[in-house]
């Protein structure tokens, strides 16, 4: 009887226990990591009676929570993947949405400040058209300054949120360590139930956790769970966990890096690199896929924009007269140079190191970092890495002699001082800071420099078609700007000796043009075509011998040159081997026609001309003379040069006269010498005076010129120099000349003194909009902004579409685990009603066996 | 399949917000009426959308420098049509004047007209634009390109600048021409002359030459291509003493064509056809030049011209000879001056056409960028406003369903 009564209070019991745990899973409907929990109910041990066993009701084996490990893991791991690319969505918008903006895009900016120069090319000397490119240039800089600070608000915001995620993530750590020790304890105590809620309250950790950082779980056989995050970094060991934090980063000092420390703030390792997924993973991604690159895209720009636009302006003239000015700041400044160079931390001689970065050239530059390191003992050898795709660009060695300059992909790398060690290494960041480095530096409209400095005119008198360009500028720094202030040195006429020779003379003295030094004379000139009248080659030098004069020889045939040995090298500008020549060399009275044909042949490469020229003055009334066995009268000097010019004989050995002042000239344009027998009174002849009857041989004088990397030296003995001067050729300007231009025609070039409303120089700027000054050519600054436009879209695009990927993907997960895990109500209710109904029945169980008892009581009274 | 009742309420709050987002996005881009609101939503078509719209920017610029180039070309047609006018009346003062039956008196009061019409082209050429520069005094706009030099004639201190504007991408067009082509460079018959002084005069003030003409064009084109300098010498020179010079010819100069001349001031100085005067109080050593030219500049010829009327041709043996002879070359010289001006008009004109059709292309250029930047960029309204109809007919059946399906509770029913 007492066993009815029993059964009955053991299925109260049981089916009570059961309503509590319906009401825990009411009570947690909405807690999210809860896990349903049920009673696990069992018969209790039978009762043998009599050879039967009777039931002897119901007790409760444990409670257990719905779980499964498979569903869990998968929501973890979907939770990783969906952070991190929702943060990285997130991050990388701001920038999709600040690039093409058309008030923070720089597009916009770009194209109004051209079309402001477009408006000024019409009037170039209007005060309002020219504060009109003013303005726009500080809209420019303007725009690049915003979007640099926009990026860098954004790096900041970066750095805020690693450090918070960084703080978050010990804090978990630190949680899920002490749960550990919770768990390991309860489990060790009794085996057979499980600490549900704190295994859900873990799990939960775990599952923040993964919204943070990318996990690797592990579970040990205590129940604890050990976790490391990113390339298998322990975060949580058993009982033990360590801290998260971030620092000033290595490589630039703006960037945070992810560090483990310890409560001490020791810092034990940085861990950025090794970080994925998660929120850290999207910012870490983001950082190094969009905002790193948006910085160094937007410098390079920048930096293009302000280089081009510079030596473009530095060429123009402006309302003063003067050259040679900026438009923009100069991007090769020391401090700016400097800034780009970090060095590591544990570098040796950090402080004794003078390195700098400088532009060369805008084509060739790329957007990407790049690394120096130096190893190797006495010698050492630099390597140069761009980061982008680790290529190695350059090699080299430095012993201990600096300035060092390393020259690749468009920078300079200045090496000012040492000493290194090996192991040394150098993070150099060339466009990193351009757009925030960018300024403008003309303040006056009347300083900008639209016109050109020089200007060629053809003589008005002039009786051929010849034309002649108004010239322009190769290199404004040559000395025929800087010499003089405002000026050219010297101002050049040209002059045609014939149809097909013309001189270029030196006009400073406009009433008596003289030789240039290096002298130009009797250039060929082809009819009918465009003529480039200076060389472009900025390396082309020129050596000249001896004047003709001093070849003067009285009484002989020969010029009396002493034979000279020639010897020439070259050395390769690119690779510095030098070649050498064999020697030349020339005989006794050879002509300098015959030594110039000599050096054109033992030195490919050294173009020789020869030129002679003799001046016959103090001619008398009715002058007659011999001329290379040829006799020439003439009444005055007009009718001697007249007779000169028709003479078939002297005509066919080239032999022309021209009429110089007082003076008659005498040219042998291939070099032969002239030999004169002069009759009838005495004669000046190169300046000497001599006396009727005189044989008088005149020999010619040698012009060479010489490409970049040409050196000759001779033993001094004939009519070279020892050690001959080498004198530039190039003049930094050029004009062309075409059409047929007559005898006696000049062309004059000067300096643009009061060229005002000249818009040459401003063309010039105006076109750089539409050239491919950038990525070799390829892209015009519109062009190379565009692809940053275009990538940072491309990468929010594929972002947003990941994302969303990875949210249908984590909420099927999450729909899963909660399918199988989580509570629903209407079963609990259902439950509720259900053990409510048991509970009832196990009340009347007890209540029957109470009345049982009642009657065999009162049976027995 | 057991579903929680947390996912019940999740996958109906996600449905709405779902479709929050998609009428929301819908009804920006109606708003703003494209298609591609950020790079991420087409980074190709924002890439296409940014070059076509810099081609359209550039292309209305161009067009904005066509105007402004038209003006200026309509400003220099129309000083080159008033001075073709003077070149006319010149033309008939000429003719006119060329009579035996024209006596000196007359001939004078036309010299008077020739000189008013010469001071009223030297407005015409010496006229600014509406930004204050000259319009023909080449790059140097803000010097006044003729002035009237002492001693008679005009000389030209402007350049030989063309200034050119960008009219398309790959064309430029002139904006001016020079004074010195329209108006100096003009070939003149037989040849003439030009006289200067040397800058190192030492006279103060500076002597002056006169421009001179030339009187005797046959003995004029026997020595024609030649340049004399004219040097005074010391004035013990001559008896007696006095100020007097020699003129050499200057590929020539050890046989005078005249020495030791004595000076007076403002006498003719006359030799191989040329003559011309000299002024002031030149001292020994000062230079003048003058110098063979196959061109004249337009006002020198007025100049000459009316020299040649005050020269009393009556007077002297051969006088009416020479002035006749003097006026038909001289009739010559407008008519190549007047070729000019016409040919020079005639390549404003190309311009003109040039820059309109340009002008044309360039709009065509637009529209068909616009096209192209409207198909790529702008919505297609009828699909959006039907994608949005659709979108808010989803939302507003999921908040419907949302709500039904909440309320389910077997708790209701306890």
């Amino acid at each position: 009887m007492t066993s009815g009564l029993n059964i009955g209070i053991s299925g109260l019991q049981a089916q009570q226990a059961a309503l509590a745990t319906t009401a825990h899973n009411i009570a947690n409907a909405n807690n999210s990591g809860y896990s349903k929990q049920v009673v696990e109910m069992g018969t209790n041990p039978p009762q043998l009676g009599g050879g039967t066993y009777f039931g002897t009701g119901v007790s409760i084996l444990s409670v257990n929570r719905s779980y499964d490990p498979f569903l869990t893991n998968r929501v973890r791991f979907d939770t990783v993947s969906f952070n991190e690319f929702n943060q990285f969505h997130a991050s990388a918008s701001s920038v999709d949405n600040l690039l093409a903006d058309p008030s923070t895009g720089v597009t916009p900016a770009l194209k109004e400040f051209f079309d402001a120069l477009q408006m000024a090319s019409t009037d170039s000397s209007s005060t309002p058209l020219r504060q009109v490119v003013l303005s726009e240039g500080d809209v420019l800089v303007n725009r690049f300054g915003v979007l640099y600070t926009q990026l860098d608000q954004l790096n900041e915001l970066a750095n805020q949120q690693l450090q918070t995620l960084a703080s978050e993530i010990s804090v978990l750590a630190e949680g899920i360590a002490n749960l550990n020790i919770q768990i390991s304890t309860s489990q060790g105590s009794t085996a057979a139930s499980t600490p549900n809620d704190l295994l859900d309250q873990r799990d939960e950790a775990i599952r923040r956790l993964a919204e943070l950082v990318g996990v690797q779980v592990l579970e040990q056989n205590d129940g604890a769970i050990n976790i490391s995050i990113g390339n298998g970094q322990p975060l949580v060991v058993g009982s033990q966990f360590r801290l998260v934090a971030t620092q000033p980063g290595q490589n630039d000092a703006s960037v945070d890096d992810v560090v483990f420390s310890n409560r001490a703030g020791t810092i034990n390792s940085v861990i950025t690199d090794q970080l994925t997924g998660g929120k850290i993973g999207g910012i870490i991604g983001f950082r190094e896929e969009v905002l790193s690159p948006a910085f160094r895209e937007l410098g390079r720009v920048a930096i293009a924009v302000a280089i081009s636009v510079n030596d473009q302006h530095e060429e123009g003239m402006d309302l003063e007269g003067d050259i040679n000015q900026r438009f923009f700041n100069d991007m090769n400044a020391t401090a700016l140079a400097v800034r780009r160079v970090v060095a590591d931390g544990n570098n040796n001689n950090t402080s004794s190191t003078n390195i700098n970065v400088t532009i060369r050239d805008v084509d060739e530059l790329t957007s990407s970092d790049y690394a120096l390191s130096f190893s190797g003992s006495n010698t050492l050898t630099y390597s140069l890495v761009r980061l982008s795709d680790n290529e190695i660009v350059t090699t080299g060695t430095v012993t201990n002699i600096y300035p060092v300059n390393i020259w690749a992909d468009g920078l300079s790398v200045n090496i000012g001082s040492g000493p290194f060690a090996s192991g040394d290494r150098f993070i150099l960041q060339p466009t990193r800071f351009g757009a925030s480095d960018f300024s403008m530096e003309l303040q006056s409209t009347e300083n900008l420099a639209f016109a050109v400095p020089v200007l060629a005119t053809a003589d008005s008198e002039n009786s051929g078609t010849g034309i002649i360009t108004p010239g322009r500028i190769l290199d404004i720094d040559n000395d025929s700007f800087s010499t003089t202030a405002n000026a050219m040195t010297p101002p050049i006429l040209i002059r045609f000796s014939s149809t097909t020779r013309y001189d270029v003379l030196d006009n400073t003295d406009p009433s008596n043009p003289v030789q240039l030094a290096p002298p130009m004379r009797n250039q060929l000139y082809i009819p009918g075509f465009p003529n480039d009248i200076f060389t472009a080659d900025n390396r082309e030098t020129s050596i000249t011998s001896t004047d003709a004069s001093v070849g003067l020889s009285l009484g002989s045939a020969n010029n009396a040159y002493a034979a000279t040995v020639l010897s020439a090298s070259y050395r390769d500008p690119a690779t510095n081997t030098i070649t050498n020549f064999p020697n030349v060399t020339t005989s006794l009275n050879d002509s300098a026609a015959s030594i110039a044909s000599q050096i054109n042949t033992g030195f490919t490469g050294i173009s020789a001309s020869a030129f002679t020229e003799v001046t016959v003055s103090n001619l008398g009334v009715g002058t007659t003379f011999t001329i290379n066995g040829e006799t020439v009268t003439g009444l005055d000097f007009n009718e001697l040069a007249d007779n000169i010019n028709t003479n078939t004989t002297l005509a066919a050995q080239g032999v022309t006269a021209y009429l110089s002042g007082n003076n008659l000239l005498l040219r042998d344009a291939q070099g032969e010498d002239v030999t004169l027998v002069t009759a009838g009174g005495n004669l000046d002849v190169g300046g000497t005076t001599f006396a009727a009857g005189s044989t008088v041989t005149t020999g010619g004088s040698v012009q060479i010129v010489m490409g970049e990397g040409w050196r000759l030296s001779t033993d001094g003995a004939g009519i070279f120099a020892s050690v001959p001067v080498e004198r530039s050729m190039f003049r930094g300007y050029q004009v062309t000349l075409s059409g047929k231009p007559e005898v006696g025609d000049t062309f004059e070039i000067d300096y643009n003194s009061q060229g005002f409303s000249d818009n040459r120089n401003l063309l010039g700027l105006v076109g750089l909009e539409a050239l491919k000054l950038m990525e070799n050519g390829t892209a015009t600054y519109a062009e190379s902004y565009g692809g940053l436009v275009e990538s940072v879209g491309a990468l929010t695009n594929e972002a947003s579409i990941r994302r969303e990927t990875q949210e249908s993907l984590l909420k099927q997960s999450v729909a899963d685990r909660d399918n199988a895990s989580a509570v629903n109500l209407d079963e609990e209710a259902a439950r509720l009603i259900e053990f409510e109904v048991a509970y009832n029945a196990s009340a009347q169980v007890v209540s029957i066996a109470r009345s049982l008892f009642d009657t065999l009581i009162s049976a027995i009274s | 399949m057991r579903i929680s009742s947390s996912q019940i309420f999740k996958v109906g709050l996600d449905g709405v917000i779902k479709n929050h987002a998609a009428v929301a996005k819908s009804q920006e881009q109606i708003a703003a009426g494209t298609r591609v609101l950020v790079p991420s939503d087409d980074p190709v078509a924002m890439v296409t959308i940014q070059r076509l719209e810099l081609n359209i920017s550039a292309s209305e610029q161009y067009n904005q420098n066509i105007a402004l180039a038209e003006n200026k070309l309509a400003l220099e047609e129309s000083l080159l049509q008033a001075s073709e006018n003077i070149i006319q009346r010149m033309k008939e003062i000429v003719i006119q004047t060329n009579n035996a039956t024209i006596n000196q008196t007359d001939r004078e009061i036309f010299a008077v007209e020739i000189r008013e019409r010469a001071q009223e082209l030297l407005n015409t050429v010496n006229t600014r634009d509406s930004t204050g520069e000259y319009v023909f005094s080449g790059f140097s706009g803000q010097v006044q390109p003729f002035i009237e030099r002492p001693g008679g004639g005009f000389s030209y201190q402007g350049d030989d600048g063309q200034r050119d504007v960008q009219i398309s991408a790959n064309s430029f067009m002139a904006v001016n021409d020079s004074g010195k082509s329209v108006f100096v460079d003009i070939p003149v018959e037989g040849g003439t002359f030009v006289t200067s002084a040397a800058s190192n005069n030492t006279a103060i003030p500076p002597a002056q030459i006169t421009i001179g003409t030339v009187v005797d064009p046959d003995a004029f084109a026997v020595v024609y291509g030649e340049d004399y300098q004219i040097t005074f010498n010391a004035e013990t020179d001559i008896v007696p003493n006095g100020p007097n010079y020699t003129v050499r010819r200057m590929s020539d100069n050890f046989r005078p064509v005249a020495a030791n001349e004595a000076y007076i001031p403002g006498s003719n100085i006359e030799f191989n056809g040329i003559r011309f005067q000299i002024h002031g109080n030149p001292q020994p050593n000062d230079d003048f030049f003058i110098k063979s030219s196959r061109t004249q500049d337009l006002l020198t010829t007025f100049e000459r011209i009316a020299l040649a009327l005050e020269d009393d041709g009556n007077s002297t043996a051969g006088g009416y000879q020479r002035l006749t002879q003097i006026l038909g070359d001289s009739l010559n010289n407008l008519n190549n001056a007047e070729v000019r001006n016409l040919t020079v008009r005639a390549q404003l004109g190309a311009r003109l056409n040039v820059a309109e059709s340009s002008e044309v292309l360039n709009e065509e250029l637009v529209f068909q960028s616009k096209k192209v930047l409207s198909e790529i960029r702008d919505l297609d309204y009828a699909e959006a406003v039907s994608n949005l109809t659709f979108q808010i007919f989803v939302l507003e059946a999921t908040q419907a369903s949302f709500a039904r399906v909440s309320s389910l509770s077997i708790f209701n029913f306890i």
